[in-house]
């Protein structure tokens, strides 16, 4: 090509575009790395700096691979593989020579946009990506027309994606979705957002200061009126010495609650997190498909959450519950472990019998003695109870939980460890309460023989603001929108509206389809197979239809109205024997018609002239056709010429 | 010529199927994860390439060719085909000309109502009628991953020259009643014998510019050559066996003869061309040569 430069701006924007929303995943030294390499190549278009030959580009892949194995170590992840596609797209600009090497720079630029989406779903994330698609189509157009003007380039892709969107909408609801996946791969990006299986101090803190969202609770305007949201997630009711854990094989509840009076149900989209725990307020009565209620009030998932999960939950807010449970034994402590913690409980619980007086000494105790609530505590020993309870007494929610659910079990009442959130943020736009990270939380159940599980939350009592903060000191809930300031509350509808989309959007599913072809007056209640036949069927009758329809606007071939006038002409005097030849111009023919039949000469010299004058004159005119067509409609010549036309094939 | 829709056959290029790979593993990656926004965007390229399709037929539906002309040349010459482009109207992008078997390849644009002149050069090798057969027009216009293919026949043909072959210029003999002296005579235009006066002609470069300038009148300079001598170039005297040998050497006396302002004529075995000078004449006699001992098939 004579003009490889006029590829470099449009495929580098190209990348760069597709790249964006990778940057905040990707490793600083890759977008470094990209960030270098097209600077270079937009500056070597000026200054005309060597361009990297093949040995050189090797060189930097290989440099490129080998700090992709140091970033990502053997994890062959989705992590590892945007990383994989964002150095190549790095180097790629430097082999732009020829046709072939663009071309598959921009198709790489395609694929790498489709990893942003795995990434997240939400309408910024979609919207951007039409934005991505334009930009990265214009320069495959610039590509393979790169003489072109660059507006009418502009024109066309718009004109084509806009096109392609009608299809696109529609293959988006028909083409059928499974229910299931078809190999379980790590998503890419879930990995941020942890959740603790495990309670061992240092496990709540790390959420603590992370403001992404863990998930999303939508309770169609009937927001549950109580003070302090507990989502419950996890019971840990085992302990070794140093962390909580929860029960090995959870036990599930057979019977389902039938009495659901003051039960609040709400929807909950639930941010990938990798745990089979569903989060619920507390305490769900009853699982959502997929899922099981556990004899521990939590929700335990089929399978892992690796993709977002939206599911209906149904929750009573009055934690003592009806049913009758049975007296559970306190939880095995081992014997040798954190030894102060446990005289310590002894002594000051000494001539008390009643579960509720002991637990008001313990908290007591910790209001008493100057705790201070920290989210960067000392790091705990071999023994962090003792640790905490006798020496540092600075921790967190998690240090208080674990400690008093430590001593109460010492003293012979059964306590739990429950983990999960508190609080959450209320979107006065759209009904519902955003959960992040930062509002991981953990708090105590103990069992009570007249109440049951009795939630107590002893991090309450040395940090009673953190019912209504976080523990970075945001505050939960917020009510009203009068006192927000204007950019929070422009953030709250553009989440709103977010939250509206994702809800319908990343929840369109088979169950959908199915709801969608019943509006359409389909019975789909007769099996999934006929439904996905139905289904595959739209989808290609769609797609028939779409290529028919812009085969048609083709339209049958484009006429041209003089010539087909003059063809007219021409067979009307063949029919009286007066053919003309191939190479006879208009003119001669006329010629030739005036001398064989002078009776024809006036009206065919008037549509010769016609024609020669529409067709070889500078002015168009459709008045002009319009006459010549009018003429020639008219013009019936009779009778056989005189000399047959032979004469003329001799040519 | 026009082309129209069923003359248009479409394919996909290398570029095209890849797309189609990247296109059925996103769409794999989609149905896995059940992923909605990918589904979105397999289907929105999907559509696009699809979409595209559309564009690169009205790209090339409607386009006008014709075929003008091309010039005579000595074999191993390139010879340029000429053509006009008409765009009828439409934009007109990356229009793709191709000879059959030649490696060059002409690319053009053509704005809403531009007629454009195209050369194609195609390499010639052997004397005769060069016929290139057909002309492909194609376009992978806008995306690339589809060409769209039309073949025309091309009712253009080309001729072509031996190729001059050197040579001593060995003095040719007249034929039959104009023999003897020609040798003799044979001498060229230096060989100058005087002035004559000018007629209506007479070759132009041979006036006598000094004498015109002095004021004496348009007087012609005479060679030995010009006052009534001629020559025969026959394609019997050439020593050779090779026939092609024999007319390459021919071409390049007829040549050097037409160079030389000498009257010439054209002894082949099957013809006689009288002797005479001028364009037309010297296109004749190469005609003749390239033409010898095949079928006249330029009309």
């Amino acid at each position: 090509m004579k003009h490889p430069d006029g590829h470099v701006v449009p495929v580098i924007s190209a990348l760069a575009v597709a790249m964006a929303p990778h940057v905040s995943g990707l490793p600083g030294w890759i977008i470094a790395w990209c960030v270098f390499m097209w600077l270079y190549m937009l500056v070597q278009l000026k200054t005309r700096w060597p361009v990297p030959g093949p040995v050189l580009r090797h060189v930097l892949a290989f440099a490129g691979i080998i700090g992709l194995l140091a970033t990502f170590r053997v994890q062959i992840g989705a992590d590892a593989f945007v990383g994989l596609m964002a150095v190549m797209a790095g180097i790629k600009p430097f082999e732009m020579a020829t046709h072939r090497h663009r071309m598959i720079t921009v198709l790489l630029t395609y694929f790498i946009i489709i990893t942003s989406l795995f990434r997240s779903e939400s309408l910024w994330t979609v919207l951007y990506m039409f934005v991505s698609v334009f930009v990265t189509t214009l320069a495959l157009v610039r590509i393979n027309h790169p003489r072109g003007r660059f507006r009418p380039g502009i024109t066309l892709t718009a004109r084509i994606m806009a096109q392609a969107v009608p299809l696109m909408i529609l293959l988006f609801l028909l083409f059928p979705r499974l229910q299931q996946g078809l190999f379980s791969v790590e998503t890419p990006g879930s990995g941020q957002s942890g959740f603790a299986e495990i309670l061992s101090p240092g496990s709540i803190s790390r959420m603590a200061r992370d403001p992404s969202v863990a998930f999303r609770a939508d309770f169609d305007g009937t927001l549950p009126q109580t003070r302090g949201l507990y989502w419950r997630g996890i019971v840990f009711n085992r302990f070794n010495g140093v962390q909580w854990h929860p029960a090995d094989r959870p036990a599930f509840v057979h019977s389902r609650q039938r009495d659901l009076t003051g039960s609040v149900t709400y929807t909950i989209v639930l941010e990938p997190h990798k745990s089979r725990w569903l989060l619920a307020l507390d305490r769900p009565v009853d699982a959502p498909p997929g899922a099981r209620l556990t004899t521990d009030h939590t929700l335990f998932a089929g399978r892992p959450v690796t993709r977002r999960r939206v599911y209906q939950a149904i929750s009573m807010m009055d934690t003592a519950l009806k049913k009758k449970e049975p007296v559970p034994s306190p939880v095995a402590l081992g014997t040798d472990n954190n030894p102060d913690t446990r005289s310590l409980a002894r002594s000051l619980a000494k001539g008390l019998s009643d579960p509720r007086e002991k637990l008001d000494r313990m908290l007591a105790f910790f209001k008493e003695n100057h705790f201070t609530y920290t989210l960067t505590p000392p790091l705990a020993k071999a023994h962090p109870v003792d640790d905490f309870v006798i020496k540092t007494r600075q921790g967190y929610c998690e240090h208080y939980a674990g400690a008093l659910a430590f001593m109460m079990n010492v003293l012979n009442v059964p306590a739990r460890v429950v983990g999960g959130y508190l609080g959450g943020e209320l979107n006065p736009y759209g009904d519902y309460i955003t959960v992040r990270q930062s509002s991981a939380h953990a708090w105590v159940e103990v069992f009570m023989p007249d109440k049951g599980w009795v939630r107590v939350d002893p991090t309450l009592v040395v940090a009673p603001e953190r019912l209504e903060q976080n523990p970075d000191g945001s505050f939960l809930n917020s009510s009203g929108t009068g006192a927000i300031p204007v950019h929070k509350r422009l953030a709250f509808m553009l989440e709103a509206a977010n939250l509206k989309w994702e809800a319908w959007f990343t929840g369109y599913s088979f169950a959908a389809q199915k709801e969608l072809m019943a509006q359409l007056g389909v019975d789909t209640a007769r099996g999934q197979w006929r439904t996905i036949l139905l289904l595959v069927s739209l989808t290609l009758l769609v797609l028939a239809l779409f290529l028919r329809f812009f085969l048609h606007r083709l339209g049958p071939e484009k006429k041209d109205p003089v010539a087909e006038a003059y063809t007219l002409f021409c067979k009307r005097l063949a029919r009286i024997g007066l053919v003309r030849p191939p190479n006879l111009g208009p003119v001669d023919f006329l010629n030739h018609v005036n001398t064989l039949r002078p009776d024809l000469a006036d009206n065919a010299r008037t549509i010769t002239d016609l024609y020669v004058q529409i067709r070889f004159g500078k002015t168009h005119s459709n008045a002009l056709t319009k006459q010549l067509i009018t003429h020639v409609r008219h013009f019936k010549p009779s009778g056989r010429a005189k000399t047959p036309s032979h004469k003329w094939n001799s040519h | 010529m026009m082309i129209h829709k069923k003359h248009l056959s479409i394919r996909p290029t290398r570029h095209g199927l890849l797309f189609l790979i990247i296109l059925g593993a996103m769409m794999a990656g989609s149905i896995n994860y059940n992923n909605n926004a990918g589904f979105i965007l397999v289907f929105l390229l999907g559509g696009m390439a699809l979409i595209s399709l559309f564009y690169s037929l009205k790209n090339l539906i409607g386009l006008s060719l014709f075929f003008v002309s091309a010039s005579p040349v000595f074999a191993g010459r390139t010879a340029r085909f000429t053509f006009q482009v008409q765009a009828n109207g439409m934009e007109r992008a990356g229009v793709t000309l191709a000879l059959p078997e030649q490696a060059d390849i002409l690319e053009t644009s053509l704005l809403k109502h531009e007629t454009k002149t195209v050369h194609l050069p195609l390499k010639t090798t052997a004397r005769g009628v060069f016929t290139p057969g057909s002309l492909t027009v194609s376009s992978v216009f806008p995306f690339g991953f589809f060409c769209l293919t039309t073949r025309m026949s091309l009712p253009m043909s080309c001729l072509v020259y031996p190729s001059p072959a050197d040579g001593p210029v060995t003095p040719v003999k007249g034929g039959g009643d104009l023999d003897g002296t020609a040798g003799s005579r044979f001498s060229g235009p230096d060989d100058f014998q005087g002035l004559s006066l000018y007629q209506p002609g007479h070759d132009v470069g041979r006036i006598a510019w000094k004498a015109v300038s002095k004021g004496q009148g348009v007087f012609v300079k005479d060679f030995t050559a010009g006052a009534g001598g001629f020559m025969m170039l026959d394609f019997d005297a050439i020593a050779s066996t090779d026939t092609e040998f024999k007319l390459s050497r021919l071409c390049r006396m007829v040549v050097s003869a037409d160079r030389n302002k000498t009257p010439y004529g054209l002894k082949l075995p099957d013809r006689v061309i009288p002797p005479a000078q001028g364009p037309g004449h010297k296109h004749q006699c190469l005609r003749a040569l390239a033409l010898y001992g095949k079928k006249d098939s330029l009309s």
